[in-house]
């Protein structure tokens, strides 16, 4: 089996990680940003004061 | 069009004596690219994108390098894959929350002034679908496609986050502290000067309590509550009638005998969830004595008109008239006590100066005077004054007010505006009269009749400030734009009936930084800092003091709150005043009818996106038109003859010229229409809507030159030249003419008969006998629960609730109107509109069409995968994940029900719009969410099903079949679905499966569907009428 070389070893693995960098660097999401709050986290609150129930129940009141 | 298809229509006819079943015009006419697109299995364009020969002349090496870096960017990609979740348990569980089960709120929908009472399903905290409050008196349990598709607004990526200031003309966010105390110096510095409110209908007794208060601080306040269609003619006429205030609620239900003149009672005239519930108790196949029968006199084809009995085309603008000459023909029947002045008004004398079908005008009388006391006479709302008084005086000789609610009367907080209050307003800001104005969630710019020009007017007032969820034509032009609460984040309250109280409560707290309405003006009138709780508390000390001291109610207050707010409704007492006896005078001050020979132009009230405000609302936007099937777009829709007369057929842009103002619109050539008729609807042409309802259609809001005039008649029409794609859903679906001819006769999809048919032959359905065919496979023996659905096509009204309810539960993605066009629409569930008739007198069928889960469906053998295939328990189910997109199963479906992700809609739609985050919040995590590539299809909602039978087993039992209710089954409104097991002979659904009206469509294929439709019975009299 052919060794490979020390020099063309480290040319591939730094082509290797310069094509990766430029690939999650590279924009191919940019056109999303046109759409506001795209990247807004939201949280999920529960008001507490809110009374839950079951689908079907008796009625409390009447 | 031309004389040869008119021809061709009218043999057509003439030759047929059954009901010949069509869809559309081009399909009447056979028309050539119809024909030729129809012999395709799918729509012309369905592939496109998709065209393998694009990815030929790949070598082999070619190949695996593509693949090679294919797999190391996939594999390098997919740390950041869009679908990345994160699962984390709670550190603090909140109280009476269980992971993986819904809890439900009881909760007030105000969607619209019907306000009702509904029921919130949340997930996690997340709100996901939006169902009928089942202890609410008035919807029982239902809700309208409006009320359902409200989820989306809650989750809509374009609502306002903060606080805007406009810095001439650019909107900055500014701190709510900001906006509190500038617009609180502009409400003192008003001094004499007016404060004007707009704002919606009032319909919670709290919101005007608050605006009370609001008065009080504020002298100068003055409240314009308005709605674009309301029912103020309707109440004014009634005051002048019987000197009450409010038109009463109707008892549909004991209706023997309905006549609806231009009134959509089923569709947009407001009420409808009530409405069709009480109709369709008048449609029951299983109590065939309650059967009612509906005449319905209009111009335009309705939700109401496509399922009368006897449809009667008038001009609109004649309908004065019409109810004169059935005032005429009363009298000449012997009815007594009619003025003698009504005597000239003939069905003759219509008859020569309009035209009128006199068979069916004679029937109607007839029934009229037949069932004195058991009909009513309902008229539009958006009709002159005068019909509605000659309305309320047929009802009264003919004894019909035994029809009138005596238990429940209608309620109206703070009356709305007429045409005199808003020129007050206007003229009070061109006077400089009016210091700051106030737009509570209303559009008035949009809204407003044109010959204000609200949005220059506005200009004029130092202070305006819009509290509104999103960007509007109004607010754009505002000063302060504060972001409210959806319903959803709110506190509030309604009283739509005298005594009948429902409670809103927050099923989650603000998303974004924005407040709830009311708490934002109580925080105008208290000089403390603002609370989240002080609406909250203004609300429980309004029940305290004024509501609960009229209940009955043995518990505290503080018990009796907690029990409401778990209840959603309380109901006291009401107080009915019995009206005047009716004003004869009204009768001798009545107006001579006009002759009108010129065209007519009328406006309605969209079928699904009302008045426009819920034009950013893709789910809406998107749901076919319940008679039309456009999609995405208004239209002028005419009569065949009067297209032929202008010389233009459909997507023909025509002008319409009236004063000043003029729109350039396409025509759809709708059947049934009356001539010289024009029909628009508004809602549509928003140009500040977000990225979904901006520019939707066209704004014809510009023709209403005062309040409460829907109709006109100065109009003038000519051919712009050019020509606008509408997109139907109509045609698609539709396949291979030459071997199908008259599919829907020949091969029954369509069944229907006359309920007199039905009595005297139970079995009329099945004369000629049932298919019963060999099959090359063995039965699969069905032992435990079989699922099963069935469908009475005499209570489907063709409404279309049950499609966004299944959209919502499903999460399925709206797509486009460019996606519709190219037949990729995504619902599961559609509804299939046919005429039968002549294309000026259509009768029209309506039915639902979803997944028949085949026991022998072919979609299951032709998939090279297996990814479906069949349940133990008869479910035709996917396995998405094993889909590899061949649509082989597409190709073979006989139903055309299948449905294919050619895109990943999440994304492709408006830019990525469905992708966002607050998106995502909405879906319904018990459903896969579907990706590119991946078929779909109804799956009898199979996430609730597991959910019952995890129910079951955990109580150790079997499901049984009635523990489950699919989506659809729990929308509609009328009750014309029915799920469960076909074997169980106890269960309702048993008896519905097992109907002599049930049949499966296209049972000779001998695939064994287990969706049952009951065929639909006309209520004509006994002499068949084709």
């Amino acid at each position: 089996m052919n060794k490979i070389g020390r020099k063309k070893f480290f040319i591939s693995l730094t082509t290797v990680a310069a094509g990766f960098i430029a690939y999650i660097s590279f924009p191919f999401f940019r056109k999303k940003a046109s759409v506001p709050a795209m990247k807004n986290k939201i949280e999920v609150k529960i008001n507490p004061l809110a009374v839950s129930r079951e689908k079907i129940g008796k009625k409390n009141v009447g | 069009m031309s004389d040869k298809k008119t021809e061709q229509s009218e043999n057509i006819s003439a030759q047929k004596k059954d009901p010949d079943y069509w869809r559309s015009f081009r399909e009447l006419y056979n028309d050539p690219d119809f024909v030729k697109a129809s012999h395709n299995e799918f729509k012309e364009g369905v592939k496109d994108d998709f065209n393998p020969e694009k990815l030929s002349n790949l070598s082999r090496r070619k190949f695996l390098a593509l693949l090679g870096a294919s797999a190391a960017l996939a594999g390098a990609g997919c740390e950041d894959y869009r679908d990345k979740g994160e699962i984390i348990s709670y550190n603090q569980k909140p109280e009476n929350l269980t992971i993986g089960k819904p809890a439900y709120y009881a909760s007030t929908c105000n969607s619209c002034p019907s306000a009702c009472g509904i029921l919130v399903k949340t997930r996690e905290g997340r709100p996901i679908k939006i169902d009928g409050n089942p202890d609410h008196p008035v919807n029982k349990g239902k809700i309208c496609a409006k009320g359902q598709a409200s989820i989306l607004n809650l989750y809509d990526p374009e609502r306002i986050k903060e606080p805007l200031k406009n810095d001439n003309g650019n909107f900055r966010s500014i701190s709510w502290d900001q906006a509190d105390n500038e617009i609180r110096k502009a409400l003192n510095w008003a001094g004499e000067k007016q404060i004007a409110i707009v704002t919606h209908s009032v319909f919670s007794p709290t919101q005007k309590k608050l605006l009370d208060l609001f008065k009080e601080k504020y002298s100068s306040a003055r409240i314009y509550s308005y709605e674009l269609f309301d029912e103020n003619l309707r109440n004014s006429a009634w005051q002048k009638c019987y000197g009450t205030d409010q038109f009463p609620v109707i008892k549909w239900n004991k209706a023997k005998v309905i006549v609806s003149l231009e009134g959509d009672f089923l569709g947009t005239d407001g009420n409808k969830i009530e409405n069709a519930r009480l109709f369709a108790e008048g449609r029951d196949v299983n109590n065939t004595k309650s059967f009612n029968r509906l005449y319905v006199v209009e111009g335009n084809l309705s939700l109401t008109g496509i399922n009368a009995d006897y449809r009667l085309r008038v001009n609109p603008s004649l309908m004065y008239e019409f109810s004169l000459t059935i005032l005429g023909e009363l009298k000449k029947n012997g009815l007594p006590g009619i003025n003698d002045r009504f005597s000239v008004y003939t069905a003759d004398r219509f008859n020569s100066k309009y035209g009128l079908n006199k068979k069916y005008f004679s029937l109607l009388i007839d029934d009229l005077i037949a069932n004195r006391g058991s009909s009513i006479i309902y008229c539009g709302k958006t009709l002159p004054e005068e019909v509605h008084t000659v309305v309320n005086y047929l009802n009264d000789i003919l004894g019909n007010t035994d029809l009138y609610s005596e238990t429940e009367k209608p309620k109206q907080h703070h009356r709305l505006a007429d045409d005199k209050q808003l020129s007050e307003l206007v003229s009070d800001i061109n006077q400089g009269k009016v210091s700051v104005l106030l737009n509570i969630g209303a559009n008035p710019v949009y809204h407003f009749p044109s010959k204000y020009d609200f949005g220059k007017v506005i200009s004029k007032v130092s202070t305006v400030v819009s509290l509104t969820e999103r960007e509007n034509e109004t607010s754009v032009l505002s000063d302060y734009v504060l972001p409210v609460n959806h319903m959803l984040e709110s506190w509030g309250d309604a009283e739509t009936r005298e005594g009948i109280f429902s409670l809103q409560q927050p099923v989650i707290s603000p998303i974004h930084n924005t407040r709830q309405a009311e708490a934002i003006l109580l925080n105008w009138l208290s000089d403390e800092s603002y609370s989240d709780k002080a609406y909250h508390n203004f609300l429980m000390k309004n029940w305290e003091d004024k509501i609960f001291p009229t209940l009955s109610v043995a518990a505290d207050f503080s018990k009796f709150w907690v029990a409401a707010l778990h209840d959603g409704v309380v109901t006291g007492k009401s107080v009915i005043n019995k009206p005047n006896p009716f004003n004869q005078d009204l009768l001798f001050n009545l107006p001579e009818p006009v002759q009108n020979d010129g065209y007519t132009l009328v406006l309605k009230e969209s079928a699904f996106i009302g008045d426009g405000r819920f034009a950013s609302n893709g789910f809406l936007q998107e749901l076919p038109h319940p008679v039309s099937k456009i999609t995405w777009d208004n239209y002028a829709a005419i009569s065949k003859t009067t297209a032929e007369e202008l010389g233009v057929d459909n997507n023909d842009v025509i002008e319409i010229n009236s004063g000043e103002m003029k729109l350039q619109i396409p025509v759809l050539v709708q059947p049934g229409s009356s001539d010289k008729t024009l029909t628009i609807e508004l809602g549509y042409g928003r140009t500040t809507a977000g990225i979904v309802g901006t520019g939707v259609g066209f704004n014809a809001n510009k023709f209403l030159k005062k309040k409460n005039q829907f109709i006109l008649n100065d109009i003038t029409i000519s051919r712009a030249g050019f020509s606008y794609k509408l997109v139907s859903t109509q045609e698609h679906y539709a396949f291979d003419k030459g071997l199908t001819k008259d599919i829907e006769k020949k091969r029954g999809i369509i069944r229907e008969g006359t309920l007199d048919e039905y009595l005297k032959n139970p079995d009329f359905l099945y004369e000629h006998g049932r298919h019963e065919l060999e099959s090359v496979y063995n039965s699969h023996p069905y032992t435990g629960v079989k699922w099963g659905m069935s469908i009475d096509l005499n209570k489907c009204l063709g409404c279309g609730e049950c499609i966004i309810a299944c959209n919502v539960e499903n999460n399925i993605p709206v797509v486009g109107k460019d996606q519709v066009d190219a037949g990729r629409e995504m619902m599961w569930l559609r509804i299939d509109r046919y005429y039968s008739g002549s294309v000026e007198e259509p009768k029209v069928s309506t039915q639902p069409m979803l997944c028949q889960h085949c026991d022998q469906a072919p979609c299951e053998n032709v998939c090279p995968v297996v990814a479906t295939n069949h349940s133990p328990d008869g479910l035709n189910q996917m396995i998405y994940n094993r889909c590899v997109g061949t649509r082989y199963c597409s190709n073979n479906c006989p139903y055309k029900v299948r449905r294919f992700n050619f895109f990943n809609f999440r994304d492709h739609y408006r830019n990525g719009l469905q992708e966002a985050e607050e998106i995502s919040l909405m879906y319904n995590p018990e459903v896969t969410v579907r990706s590119r590539g991946v078929m779909e299809k109804c799956t009898f909602c199979i996430q609730r099903i597991s959910e019952a039978r995890a129910e079951a087993i955990r109580e150790n039992r079997d499901v049984r079949g009635s523990d489950v209710q699919t989506a659809c089954q729990e929308a509609c409104p009328t009750d014309a679905i029915h799920f469960g097991d076909i074997n169980n002979e106890k269960e309702e659904f048993y008896n519905y499966r097992n109907h002599k009206l049930g049949y499966y469509v296209l049972e000779e294929l001998n695939i064994h569907p287990n969706v049952t439709y009951i065929a639909k019975l006309r209520n004509t009299h006994p002499e068949k009428i084709s």
